[in-house]
């Protein structure tokens, strides 16, 4: 019932229809029956009271008579009106002229009767005079009688109107809406929308809802029908994508996996294992392979790679090296990507190969390192020899030279200096090209530095009488590295002055170049012709100048074009033949508020050989090498205020240091036994001996050498060979100020 | 000759108004007993209410012809309504027979003769016409007719 009920408009409509018509009709006929009996009532009155009027007169004549039969017959007339139930005339003196009465059928329901009309009788020849009464009552029986019949033809009518109305109504409805509705309904059902079909309206209902309903669903299948063109596009997209992705998966050298955040493998591809050997089981039941049971050397860093990757939500990778295949161990690069829902991809690539040539590269380059090393220190152990005899041969005032002799040697030396100079820059290329450079930057005042470069310049630009002329304000500072610097700026000034002409001049200035310090040094020398710029920073070009007696290795420009990029800044010249030629670098500028190291000007002191004369005139020397010994021997002929003690390695040198308490003492590093470093240590840790001073003669140049031997203590590091005058200097120095700081302790 | 016609007409309207100004009198014989009666007896005597003097003595109404002007007039100065209504008051009492109209004499002169010969009835004439052997026992001044 409820379903049929909910299920149909017209039977939904039919029972409201009733229902209100129902109500309608009995609120209407309520109201229509009150209406209709107080109209009645009123009317019944005025009847009677016209009817009152029309026999007024003859009653008049019958009370003023007074006239019994007349009354009678009026009375009799009057009683003709069944709407009457008793009319009765009096006189003027109340006697009764005439009475009716209607004999009553039902007293019971009379429970009020209508009020009586009374009416007085006025004289017919005296209006001022009542000469007596009519009395009538209104049959009540009668009047609701005559109400109720008329209350049920009002009632009937509208019974056949309401129901007329109703079924004009319902066919309207099974007409108009219930018919087009099926139609449509069947039309859908029918309709094939993918192919294009569409619903028409039923006739004659175009442009009414129902028209507007069909085109709403019409719109509707057409919103549908493109939806789901445009998803058969993409799931077409999708699984063309899923297709290429499954054939890069399965066919990828990398091995691809998913994993959970716990990291265990929900899916991976035959590459994977086949590297790292585990498989997925083929039962989902049964414990699924985890990344973090491959066997690998370091397993923790597996987990420290996911976790990150999970905590931070970014591509994380790692190299982790498996163990179990074999005795090789198999390296692999891993990298973790989250892609969302709690998943990670992993891509694994096999980098053994990539590892161990990295190695092999690794091992080649410290190969390298150490054999220039040791190059370095077999090549000027001899050299040492060889300048400072020349050296000793040139300044031994007791048996001088002869002119040819003197000229021989002045070649010894300048042979061998150049031999050393060409033996350091090789070792710096090298060392740049290795990558063993070490750049310490710092905030460097430029004017210091180039003072102190044009001063070392300066002898032998005053032999080619060329004017060195510096124009670099004070405030200018840069940032870079002192030594390397300052190795730079030497390598321009003597390359200026080496090209240079005879009385020709090198300008050097500073200024600001966008966000760089350009440093620039200008020569009037031939020249770079144009079509040579490119050899320009090649090693070993010389640009012709091989053929002429200009010294040079041609790498002093690479070295620098190194060394400034590896400091950040760039280098590079212009020219013009026949009339000089600029060479310029540009550094970044110190930052502002680092403290700026001043450049320790060491410009060589000539004039401190003579003047202090109190000194400890001990001097301990360690050195296993024999010619060594004897360089150092003659050298020492030429202080004869000094007593040289030798020693052959360090152990004998240190007991003997503890005897003598040297002013001075000089020390060999590669030593064999104890090495000179460690003896330094010694030295510097017993309070006997930690004042004095120790001077590092080494033929290890390598600036880590340097570097080890000034950290563990020692006043000054000489590199063998050393220049003579040098060490003479540095001797003498070094005593001086412990024979001061010893009479400062008297 | 207009000043003829014009005086002629004056003196004709004042005859008709002179007549028509005519003084009714109800009359009866000089042997009853009231000297006067009111217009209430006399109403109730002429419309059939009470035919008795009040002494008690009867007193039957006489009537005009309606030819005349004078039944009219009486009418209307007695109570106020023209002829019809007193046929059509009259006419309702045919039926009941309880009341008659009055007796109608054929003339003045007769109605004269009547009163004066017979005690028991009463009649009306114009005020001219009284002589001694009737009574005037009630006047009827045009003036005091409603």
């Amino acid at each position: 019932m409820r379903n049929f009920w909910s299920n149909s408009i017209l039977i939904r409509t039919t029972f409201i229809l009733a229902i209100s018509a129902g109500l309608v009709g009995a609120l209407f006929i309520d109201l229509a029956a009150s209406v209709i009996a107080d109209r009645f009532h009123h009317q019944a009155y005025s009847r009677l009271g016209e009817l009152i009027d029309t026999v007024e007169r003859t009653v008049s004549i019958a009370c003023y008579l007074p006239d019994k039969p007349l009354a009678g017959e009026v009375v009799q007339g009057l009683m003709k009106n069944r709407e009457i139930a008793s009319i009765a005339i009096f006189d003027a003196k109340k006697e009764q002229l005439a009475g009716l009465s209607r004999p009553i059928e039902h007293v019971d329901t009379d429970m009020h009767g209508l009020p009586e009309i009374r009416r007085p009788v006025i004289s017919p020849f005296d209006p001022d005079s009542v000469v007596g009464e009519i009395v009538l009552i209104p049959d009540h029986m009668e009047i609701t009688r005559r109400i109720a019949q008329n209350v049920d033809d009002v009632k009937g009518l509208l019974g056949i109107e309401l129901a007329v109305l109703s079924l004009v109504v319902i066919s309207m409805i099974v007409l108009m809406v219930i018919r087009p509705i099926r139609r449509i309904s069947d039309d859908l059902h029918a309709m094939n929308a993918p192919a294009g079909d569409k619903l028409t309206p039923p006739r004659g209902h175009a442009n009414d809802e129902i028209g507007q309903v069909v085109e709403n669903v019409n719109a509707l299948v057409d919103d549908l029908v493109c939806a789901l063109r445009e998803e058969q596009t993409l799931r077409l997209y999708r699984e063309a994508g899923e297709k290429k992705y499954l054939a890069i998966f399965d066919n990828a050298e990398a091995g691809i996996c998913l994993l959970e955040t716990d990291g265990r493998i929900t899916s991976h591809n035959p590459a994977f294992a086949r590297m790292t050997g585990l498989c997925l089981a083929p039962d989902p039941l049964e414990n699924s392979p985890s990344l973090k049971k491959l066997h690998c050397r370091y397993p923790a860093k597996i987990e420290a790679a996911l976790s990150t990757c999970l905590q931070t939500d970014i591509t994380v990778t790692e190299d982790i090296e498996l163990l179990d295949s074999g005795s090789d161990s198999l390296w692999l690069h891993l990298i973790l990507t989250p892609i969302g829902q709690g998943l990670v991809q992993g891509i694994i690539s096999d980098i053994t190969e990539l590892t161990l040539a990295k190695q092999a590269a690794e091992d080649a380059s410290k190969a390298k390192s150490a054999f220039l090393a040791s190059m370095s220190h077999e090549l000027r152990t001899p050299l040492n020899a060889i300048i400072g005899f020349a050296q000793l041969l040139e300044m031994d005032k007791l048996t001088p030279l002869f002119d040819e002799q003197k000229i021989a040697v002045g070649h010894i030396m300048t042979s061998g200096r150049h031999l050393l100079n060409l033996i350091n820059e090789i070792l710096d290329l090298a060392r740049i090209e290795s990558g063993n450079l070490n750049i310490h930057l710092e905030n460097i005042e430029l004017a210091p530095l180039i003072e102190e470069a044009v001063s070392l310049s300066l002898p032998s630009a005053t032999t080619r009488q060329i004017n060195i002329r510096q124009l670099c304000s004070n405030e200018i500072a840069v940032r870079a590295d002192l030594q390397r610097l300052r190795q730079i700026l030497l390598n321009l000034l003597s390359n200026a002055i080496k090209y240079n002409r005879q009385g020709g001049s090198v300008t050097l200035f500073c200024d600001w170049v966008s966000d760089y310090v350009r440093i620039t040094v200008v020569d009037t020398g031939l020249g770079i012709p144009d079509e040579r710029r490119p050899e320009m920073f090649q090693p070993f070009h010389r640009l012709g100048a091989e053929r002429t007696s200009i010294e040079g290795t041609g790498i002093g420009l690479v070295v620098c074009q190194r060394l400034i990029k590896a400091m950040g800044g760039r280098i590079g010249f212009d020219s013009t033949t026949g009339v000089g030629s600029r060479f310029w670098i540009e550094l970044p500028p110190a930052a502002g508020t680092r403290e700026i190291a001043t450049a320790v000007s060491v410009a060589a002191s000539k004039n401190n050989s003579t003047k202090s004369q109190v000194f400890s005139n001990r001097v301990v020397y360690i050195e296993d090498n024999l010619t060594n010994i004897n360089v150092m021997k003659h050298v020492f002929r030429l202080l004869p205020d000094i007593e040289l003690l030798t020693a052959k390695n360090a152990e004998s040198g240190l007991e003997m240091i503890f005897e003598t308490q040297p002013g001075l003492v000089l020390m060999d590093i590669n030593l064999p036994g104890m090495t000179g470093l460690e003896a330094i240590r010694r030295l510097k840790t017993h309070p006997d001996t930690a004042s004095i001073p120790v001077i590092a003669v080494s033929a290890a140049a390598m600036l880590g050498d340097v570097e080890l031997g000034l950290k563990s203590g020692v006043t000054s590091y000489l590199t063998k060979p050393f220049d003579v005058p040098d060490l003479i200097a540095q001797v003498r120095k070094a005593l001086n100020k412990t024979a001061t700081s010893e009479i400062g302790l008297i | 000759m207009s000043k003829i016609l014009f005086s002629l007409l004056f003196l004709l309207m004042i005859a008709w108004t002179g007549s028509a100004q005519a003084d009714l009198v109800l009359i009866a014989n000089p042997a009853i007993a009231e000297n006067t009666i009111s217009r209430e007896e006399a109403i109730n005597i002429y419309m059939g209410r009470l035919r008795r003097f009040p002494s008690g003595a009867s007193a039957q109404p006489l009537d005009l012809p309606a030819n005349g002007t004078e039944k009219a007039l009486f009418y209307r100065l007695l109570v106020n309504k023209e002829l019809s209504d007193i046929d059509a008051y009259w006419a309702r009492l045919v039926f009941s027979g309880r009341a008659s109209p009055p007796h109608t004499v054929g003339s003045l002169q007769e109605m004269l003769e009547r009163v004066a010969g017979e005690t028991n009835v009463i009649g009306y004439v114009d005020r001219a016409f009284v002589d001694k052997r009737v009574r005037v026992i009630m006047e009827l001044p045009s003036t005091g007719a409603r």
